[in-house]
């Protein structure tokens, strides 16, 4: 019996990018760039290990990077783009809801729906997945 | 109780340009008919289209012309779908919008159109007048093709347009943004309206 194996570069880095996006993970790493992001998963890892990935001050220190990487790439956007994410950060609390009926406008309290700001806590890494720790 | 910046500021705009943004079927057409009813019913309203429109299915303060010269002074002046009559780069070839635009503070015309994206529409509306953007929500795939000014605004207006469609006293299409306000406004929709104006162009030969 002959069996024929063809090998696909590119179908391999597609199949891997999929499967990485399975893990959980916040979508402002969009915005690192490759030092940053070596320094973000090279924490979130050996923190990981440490098993202190919970610890308030390592997950500060993860969203202070990711603080910096989008203040980063907000930095290299066009002036009208920097001032439209000033409106929207700035915007979320002060929007105000009004429904106008038979001459009569009503104002409506939506404080309670504030949208989610934090990427949220890291995943743990599975105890199968160990990996040396970064140098 | 009057408590709608936007809703007041619309009362008081005595010209200037409103235009009405959002993807197809939000309510456009339906929001911005019953904001005038609501803000300003007094003043006539003319129906600007080069096309033939069943006038007769709007109210007796409704005309049509076909030509911006001929839209009465003091009228507020209605187009739908803004694309249609003035594409984006209209004005480059023929300077009729910008000779109209510039002199309808003194004939005390409000021009009020829809688009379903501002990058289609002439940039002489923005230019020339007091220029006030109301937000309907419009999807992703059409805020990619927006102009790079709206984009921010129109995410905003998204965002909120989908807050407040929780409240379930209003009908979801009913809500609109007013970008310059930061208001998210639930106005009430003119009785007149029927699926016939939703409708406006299905029996036009193009």
């Amino acid at each position: 019996m002959t069996v024929n194996v063809t090998y696909d570069e590119e179908v391999d880095r597609l199949l891997s990018v999929r499967q990485a996006s399975r893990i959980p993970l916040p979508p402002e790493i969009a915005f690192l760039d490759q030092y940053a992001a070596r320094r973000f998963f090279s924490r979130r890892c050996y923190y990981g290990l440490m098993g202190v990935g919970n610890h308030p001050l390592v997950r500060y220190l993860e969203e202070s990077d990711i603080r910096t990487a989008m203040a980063s790439a907000v930095s290299k956007a066009p002036y009208l783009d920097r001032m439209a994410h000033y409106d929207s950060w700035r915007g979320d609390s002060a929007v105000k809801v009004i429904i106008a009926r038979n001459g009569e406008e009503t104002v409506v309290d939506l404080s309670d729906r504030t949208p989610p700001s934090s990427p949220g806590p890291p995943p743990p890494l599975s105890p199968c997945r160990r990996q040396a720790a970064p140098q | 109780m009057i408590c709608s910046k936007g809703l007041d500021y619309l009362r008081e705009m005595e010209h200037g340009v409103v235009a009405m943004v959002g993807s197809g079927k939000q309510g456009k057409s339906s929001s911005l008919h019953s904001l005038i009813a609501y803000c300003q019913p007094d003043r006539p309203v003319c129906m600007l289209d080069p096309m033939d429109i069943p006038i007769e299915i709007y109210p007796d303060n409704y005309s049509h012309v076909k030509k911006a010269t001929d839209v009465p002074v003091g009228s507020i002046c209605v187009i739908e779908d803004v694309n249609r009559a003035f594409s984006s780069r209209g004005s480059s070839r023929d300077n009729t919008l910008q000779s109209w635009l510039g002199i309808i503070s003194h004939r005390s015309n409000l021009v009020c159109f829809t688009s379903q994206n501002l990058a289609s529409t002439d940039l002489e509306f923005a230019r020339s007048q007091d220029y006030l953007i109301l937000s309907k929500k419009m999807c992703g795939e059409d805020i990619k093709y927006e102009r790079d000014g709206n984009r921010g605004a129109q995410a905003i207006a998204n965002y909120w347009i989908s807050e407040a469609e929780k409240i379930k006293d209003c009908h979801p299409k009913s809500w609109v943004y007013f970008q310059r306000f930061n208001e998210c406004v639930s106005i009430e929709l003119v009785p007149w309206w029927t699926e016939a104006h939703s409708k406006m162009f299905r029996e036009v030969k193009l």
